[in-house]
């Protein structure tokens, strides 16, 4: 009998995902076009104005900060996660030697990467807009976050990366096992009853707004749970090809 | 040696009972047709030896291990059917590398040679292909990757006969040139029934039967005879199937239970005659008081 | 060259049958080596296994012998032992059935023999 194929589940990973990275690379030109799409909507108005007169003296000047941005990489990453659990995502992962964990982590190490370049290219369309503004607005306006600091830069790349996560958790949650899907269900209500009860509980903006670098450990620290409980519940799901 | 061990497998769904206490084992390096009615559950059962889905009770393994989300096993194994996709994004020349890339045991000449032969240019796109086509792919996908358990459900749908027939003996040629095990599931008993080497019947979601291909024939046999002199003979024995024309009887009995002598048929004036296998197949799945044209009087 | 799938006679015997027909027909003499059981599935595009049952039997009757890693040989008598296995059970068989047939068409034994004189008169 021929020797049977020994392959690490580290050997599968890394070659799905120098596959991956090439297939799933039109989630980036997605958001390079969402990103220069909002970056030319936001163009006049910025993302926040202020006005403020007295007497003779008018003051008015707009606000540029790379929240916009932000929010948009978020979005996109919470959105690109789900959508590599999708169906056609993982019905192509079976046609190499793969199994839901391996895909999960090879899955994950996509995510990190691409939450990784996501914060290039966010970083890069923010400063052609602002290279824009300078030359063609004639307006007062204040930049924030003109400077990106490698604290800047963490806390972008954490955050993309944590939503990326839940995504990919969030995905993978309704591939799983029945009682993965009947928590995940219960905690959504939750979730939601706690907000109708009370809106004021969870002040989502004030938490994703503070550019600490303690912060970005925190959101690093949920990224790594949300990913690991990906890949635990992608070790316990069945393929479901529907 | 064993490659394939599964005891007492059951898969329940929430409306219905795919499989109940299946069990089998399986040699290695064998052909192995598995054949069945539709929805007797062996898409199941191939998708819990690919690792796939997992069984509600019972055990199986593949190379001593559960294969049930294995990377092992699943390096070891390929399950071809035509629900197998591709990125939209990849040539069929592409797809070629990235099995290579792997598969250790790819063989990307012959994929190049059988692409060729068939006629299916590399640069076209998986998902553009037509049914047919696409089986081919595929099946020439699961060929070249030369794993130790090679299943193929349905691998033939859509092919036309010719290719069909050419496939059959590519199969062959490649299990003479590496062997290995194939579990090949199809409703075509009758034209892969040469390559084969066993036959794993699967019925309502356990092992009716399993043995190789000419001992699996001859366990049911057609008598035919005067209708007084079976009717005496076949008393308290199973009939499978019969049919009475004008004092003549045929009827389709368990081979086994017939301990008389063929000298003793012949005086009696009673012919014995074998089955094809398709045949054995209707005959053991076919659902007892169940004649289509009892729903046509 | 294909075997015929739809024959009552399983696959094997044909396999068994068509070697002892190329040993007859001095296609296969003695001591040569007789094709393996791969060549025999390709030629016949058969699962090895029933090839190799074709072999065994060719084996048990000892038409054929084997040597150590090298393959079945042809045994220095096995034309004859075929020929006279022919002419024992084939031939008997054919007999009897002859014998049966004539019993139920009501030919008498007379009749019969006279028959086969007149086929053998026929042939020459």
């Amino acid at each position: 009998m021929h020797s049977l194929t020994n392959l690490s589940l580290k050997t599968i990973v890394k070659k799905q995902v120098k596959w991956k990275i090439k297939l799933y690379i039109s989630s980036l030109s997605s958001l390079i076009i969402l990103q220069s799409i909002f970056g030319f909507l936001f163009f006049s108005s910025g993302s926040g104005s202020s006005g403020y007169g007295q007497q003779n003296l008018d003051l008015n000047f707009t606000i540029y900060s790379l929240d916009m941005h932000l929010f948009l990489s978020v979005f996109w990453a919470f959105i690109s996660a789900i959508i590599f659990t999708t169906r056609a995502y993982r019905m192509d992962d079976l046609s190499v030697i793969s199994s839901r964990t391996s895909s999960t982590i090879a899955n994950t190490v996509i995510i990190m990467i691409y939450s990784l370049i996501a914060v290039f290219i966010m970083a890069s369309t923010f400063y052609l807009q602002l290279l824009a503004i300078s030359f063609l607005k004639n307006e007062p306006f204040i930049i924030d976050n003109l400077i990106f600091s490698p604290t800047l830069f963490m806390m972008c790349f954490s955050i993309i990366c944590l939503f990326g996560a839940i995504g990919l958790l969030f995905g993978n949650c309704f591939k799983g096992p029945v009682f993965i899907k009947s928590l995940t269900s219960f905690f959504v209500m939750f979730a939601v009853f706690i907000l109708i009860i009370s809106p004021d509980s969870i002040n989502l903006k004030g938490l994703i707004m503070l550019p600490n670098f303690m912060m970005s450990v925190c959101y690093l620290s949920v990224a790594a749970i949300s990913f690991s409980l990906a890949i635990w519940i992608a070790n316990k799901s069945e393929v479901s090809r529907t | 040696m064993n490659i394939i061990k599964c005891e007492e497998l059951a898969k329940n769904y929430a409306n219905h009972n795919a499989l109940h206490n299946l069990t089998c084992a399986i040699e290695s390096e064998k052909i192995i047709g598995i054949i069945g009615r539709n929805g007797a559950g062996k898409s199941t059962f191939l998708n819990i030896l690919a690792g796939y889905i997992k069984p509600t009770s019972g055990s199986c393994s593949v190379f001593n291990k559960n294969p049930f989300n294995n990377i092992f096993t699943a390096a070891n194994t390929i399950l071809i059917d035509d629900r197998l996709s591709f990125s939209d994004y990849l040539t069929l020349e592409e797809i070629l590398t990235m099995g290579a890339d792997f598969y250790p045991n790819w063989q990307g000449e012959l994929a190049y040679r059988l692409l060729d032969y068939v006629g299916l240019p590399l640069t076209s796109k998986h998902q553009q292909l037509s049914k047919g086509q696409m089986a081919t792919f595929n099946l020439i996908y699961g060929l070249v990757s030369r794993c130790a358990l090679t299943i193929l459900d349905e691998p033939m749908n859509g092919m036309d006969e010719a290719i069909r027939t050419d496939f059959y003996r590519a199969i062959l040629k490649e299990y003479i040139a590496f062997p290995r095990t194939f579990l090949i599931a199809s409703h075509h008993l009758a034209e892969m029934e040469s390559i084969l080497e066993e036959i794993l019947l699967i019925d309502d979601g356990s092992v009716l039967a399993h043995a190789p291909v000419e001992d699996f024939k001859q366990q049911l046999i057609v008598l035919n005879g005067p209708s007084d002199v079976l009717a005496t003979l076949l008393a308290d024995k199973v009939i499978y199937a019969q049919k009475d024309m004008a004092g003549m009887t045929l009827a389709v009995v368990e081979a086994s239970s017939l301990v008389i002598s063929e000298d003793l048929l012949r005086t009696n004036g009673i012919t014995k005659s074998p089955l094809t296998s398709s045949d054995v197949c209707m005959y053991l799945t076919r659902k007892k008081g169940r004649d289509i044209d009892a729903f046509f009087d | 060259m294909y075997v015929n799938l739809d024959s009552a006679t399983p696959i094997y015997i044909q396999i068994a049958e068509w070697l002892q027909h190329e040993i007859v027909a001095d296609r296969l003499q003695t001591d040569e080596k007789v094709y393996s059981q791969y060549q025999l599935a390709e030629l016949f595009n058969i699962n090895p296994a029933t090839a190799g049952k074709g072999l065994t039997i060719l084996f048990e009757e000892q038409l054929l012998y084997k040597k150590r890693g090298l393959g079945m040989f042809v045994t220095i008598d096995a034309k004859e032992r075929i020929l006279t296995k022919r002419r024992n059970e084939t031939l008997t068989k054919m007999a009897q059935e002859i014998v049966i047939e004539a019993k139920r068409l009501l030919v008498s034994d007379e009749e019969l023999l006279i028959l086969i004189r007149q086929t053998q008169e026929g042939l020459k």
